[in-house]
């Protein structure tokens, strides 16, 4: 939303139908827990595939099953 | 093309946007005979004793019929009830939380007042839909490995004794649905987030004239307005309730034979048996998948009928 809009935006019906701050603040750290716990595995994987393989079983612990 | 006008059939014009529809329908049309409908005439092969040897055409019409031979392994194996209960069990619950769930965060993500922090969270959580089950597998291992993994590490900070996780059946009907959930989650939300955005916001302008809550708003106004869709996509996993994720309940579970009574399902005692069963009895399994899918999508369309005659999809 450009600035134009959005100061529009505010000025109308918008400015008084929104959720409380505490609430939005709430909102965040909820969407942030569950942002982490998708994007954290995703991370995991891709250094995973950018590592050498002998220092990948070494510090991946587990990840990748030891034989 | 024929119409009614004045009670007389007249024949209406092609026109040129005819054309172009026809066009536009053609690819996925022709997708449709090529894969959908052509292999339909593969059914024969579980009423046939099917062996791979030569050419297919000629196995399936030179192999001898064998009737309802390749469905008994179905329901007289011992493993029968377990297989079912797990498949309708998980299933239920999971097209009840994969509504749930994406819902309640398309309804939230919507509420937040910065949209750029909302586009974001949506696209982070949208990231595991791409991981295969084989890497998922991977990551709950080195989470869940009894020597090695993270909790079992986290036990032993705590003091507490590790856990065999593999071997222990009564946590992963947790792990199982709390997988599924997250895979689906983000994907999930799409289809509702594209919903409320549809949504025309005069409504919400005449509501907040008349003092209504946020809660209230989502209450009389967002959710009776994605009913069609949240109808639509319970129809469309219910037609899919005799089915489950392979990945899922094969690579997850690490096929551990303790976990076998919370984690085979449908498909997966299928590919066990495949091992030493035959094609006919795969076929068998599959066929009985699809017409019993077909006769609870047709149930549940029923059933929303009876009670929303719009929300209905025939």
């Amino acid at each position: 939303m450009s600035t134009r809009n959005r100061v529009e935006a505010e000025t109308g019906l918008d400015k008084f139908n929104r959720i409380g701050t505490f609430t939005n603040v709430g909102f965040h750290a909820i969407f942030i827990l569950l942002a982490l716990v998708c994007l954290v595995p995703v991370l995991v994987v891709l250094s995973i595939s950018l590592s050498r393989i002998a220092g990948a079983r070494i510090a991946a612990t587990s990840l990748l099953q030891s034989r | 093309m024929d119409t009614k006008s004045g009670g007389k059939r007249v024949r209406a014009r092609w026109r040129t946007q005819d054309t172009e529809l026809t066009l536009l329908a053609l690819p996925t049309t022709i997708w449709y005979i090529l894969f959908c409908f052509l292999p339909m005439f593969g059914l024969i092969i579980a009423f046939k004793d099917f062996k791979i040897h030569g050419g297919f055409l000629s196995n399936v019409i030179h192999s001898e019929w064998s009737g309802f031979k390749n469905f008994e392994f179905l329901f007289k194996s011992n493993d029968a009830w377990v297989v079912i209960r797990n498949t309708l069990g998980y299933n239920a619950i999971f097209i009840v939380l994969s509504i749930a769930v994406p819902v309640t965060l398309a309804l939230m993500i919507g509420q937040l007042h910065s949209g750029k922090a909302g586009k974001f969270y949506q696209t982070l959580m949208f990231l595991p839909y791409f991981l295969s089950w084989v890497v998922v597998s991977a990551i709950v291992w080195a989470f869940l490995s009894f020597d090695k993994g993270i909790a079992n590490q986290f036990l032993a900070d705590l003091g507490k004794d590790p856990v065999n996780w593999y071997m222990e059946p009564k946590y992963w009907p947790y792990f199982l649905v709390f997988m599924n959930v997250w895979k689906g989650l983000g994907y999930g939300m799409v289809v509702y987030l594209a919903t409320i955005s549809g949504i025309d916001s005069t409504y919400y302008e005449a509501a907040v004239i008349d003092g209504a809550t946020k809660w209230q708003q989502a209450r009389f106004i967002t959710l009776p307005l994605m009913k069609l869709v949240i109808v639509m996509m319970f129809i469309l996993a219910v037609g899919r309730i005799f089915y489950t994720d392979f990945g899922l309940f094969f690579q997850v579970p690490r096929d551990s034979n303790s976990l076998f009574n919370v984690a085979t399902t449908i498909d997966v005692l299928v590919y066990k048996q495949l091992k030493t069963a035959t094609v006919g009895m795969a076929s068998a399994s599959a066929f009985v998948q699809s017409v019993l899918g077909c006769v609870t999508i047709l149930t549940a369309n029923w059933i929303v009928r009876r009670i929303d005659p719009d929300s209905a999809m025939m």
